[in-house]
């Protein structure tokens, strides 16, 4: 799976739901919107295998 | 994933609603509670003339677009205000995005720059002081309200979320300040006084989050990013606790803010006193002020200038 980061992206061994996605990079949920392959889904959305997931930040500070 | 009401895919899920929203009935629920927030507050009355505090970021692009939606009906006169603190690189693109929303809904923008009101742009101060955002502040309240007053407009609206709200009870009350929160709300004035021009927070029960996704789903230009010089240590602690809390514990958030408007009816009584708190006028630019002589703006921008000077005096 690739995940973007802002503008950085890196590959990762996961499957799952975003939720625990977001757990593994330590990212409060609250302060991201997670796009998978283009389309904004809901945390509850299972990603792996060749899934494109980008976490969009869009709470600053801190 | 699906949408709870209906087939489509779902963009969003509500925490603490334990539902999921497709992008159609997430704009509904959205624009339902904003609605409910300006009504429930009696913000917006017919033909009304309302200022809208623009800055080029999500939360104001938003409530921009639902204020244009709501105040049609109500032939409620619109203008857009910005107050243009100096910060190149920041707020030179946040302006041309915010031209460009303005236009969408058809709402004049007049822009007000620090450097013709104060000679001073918080993109110098930034660079020489690590607390630029008390001067900002102070001078954006007053450049805002100045504006307001000219346009003699009925209120003046802002763009703050739950989260900033949740964020300003918490603060307070960890620093022992609650006076401070018997000014805070969803509409009114800081003071009685005629000379400030009253205050409305349509999206304050809207949680951040939702307010963000809600203007990309929507395609609105606006700028995602910190000011350059932000320097809120305890602000930023308090989001990050908040945060931390809404993730276990859903809807937390909007507890903290439930809370606090019946805390705030007790607040404003044990404040009252204040409430006769005697109004001047600044001598320097005549807004209202409860200081002796200059108003507080007055004062901070009179400092920055010095610390200004008196830097470049150092230099070779
Ligand atoms: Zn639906
Ligand atoms: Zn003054």
């Amino acid at each position: 799976m690739l995940v973007r980061v802002n503008s950085e992206k890196r590959k990762l061994g996961y499957s799952g739901d975003v939720k625990g996605l977001l757990k593994l990079l330590k990212v409060q949920k609250e302060t991201v919107v997670v796009a998978k392959n283009g389309k904004i889904v809901p945390e509850t959305e299972t990603v792996g295998g060749n899934d494109e997931v980008e976490l969009i930040k869009v709470i600053f500070g801190g | 994933m699906k949408c709870y009401l209906c087939k489509q895919d779902a963009v969003v899920r509500i925490e603490y609603m334990q539902r999921e929203l497709c992008q159609q009935h997430f704009f509904r629920m959205f624009e339902k509670r904003v609605m409910h927030t300006i009504r429930k507050f009696g913000m917006v009355k017919k033909g009304m003339r309302i200022g809208i505090a623009v800055s080029g970021g999500k939360d104001s692009t938003v409530m921009l677009h639902l204020l244009a939606q709501v105040c049609k009906p109500m032939r409620c006169k619109l203008v857009a205000i910005l107050a243009d603190e100096g910060i190149r690189g920041y707020r030179d693109r946040a302006i041309v995005k915010c031209k460009k929303e303005c236009k969408k809904v058809g709402v004049p923008l007049k822009i007000y720059s620090f450097k013709k009101e104060y000679k001073v742009t918080v993109g110098e101060i930034g660079c020489r002081v690590n607390n630029s955002c008390s001067y900002c502040g102070v001078l954006r309240r007053h450049i805002l309200n100045k504006a307001a007053r000219e346009l003699k407009l009925d209120v003046l609206a802002f763009g703050h979320n739950l989260d900033d709200a949740a964020q300003t009870v918490i603060m307070n009350i960890t620093r022992n300040e609650p006076f401070r929160l018997a000014r805070f709300g969803a509409s009114g004035g800081i003071s009685e006084d005629e000379s400030f021009v009253p205050r409305i927070r349509p999206l304050i029960e809207t949680p951040e989050k939702e307010i963000a996704l809600y203007s990309i789903l929507k395609g609105y230009e606006s700028v995602m990013q910190d000011c350059p010089f932000a320097s809120q240590a305890f602000r930023d602690r308090a989001r990050e606790f908040l945060n931390g809390i809404e993730e276990e514990y859903p809807g937390s958030k909007k507890r903290v803010l439930e809370s606090f408007w019946v805390i705030k009816r007790a607040l404003e009584k044990e404040y009252a006193a204040k409430k006769g708190e005697k109004i001047g006028k600044c001598a320097k630019c005549g807004e209202p002020t409860s200081q002796k002589k200059e108003c507080k703006a007055c004062e901070l921008a009179a400092r920055a200038r010095g610390i200004i000077k008196q830097r470049r005096k150092v230099k070779p």
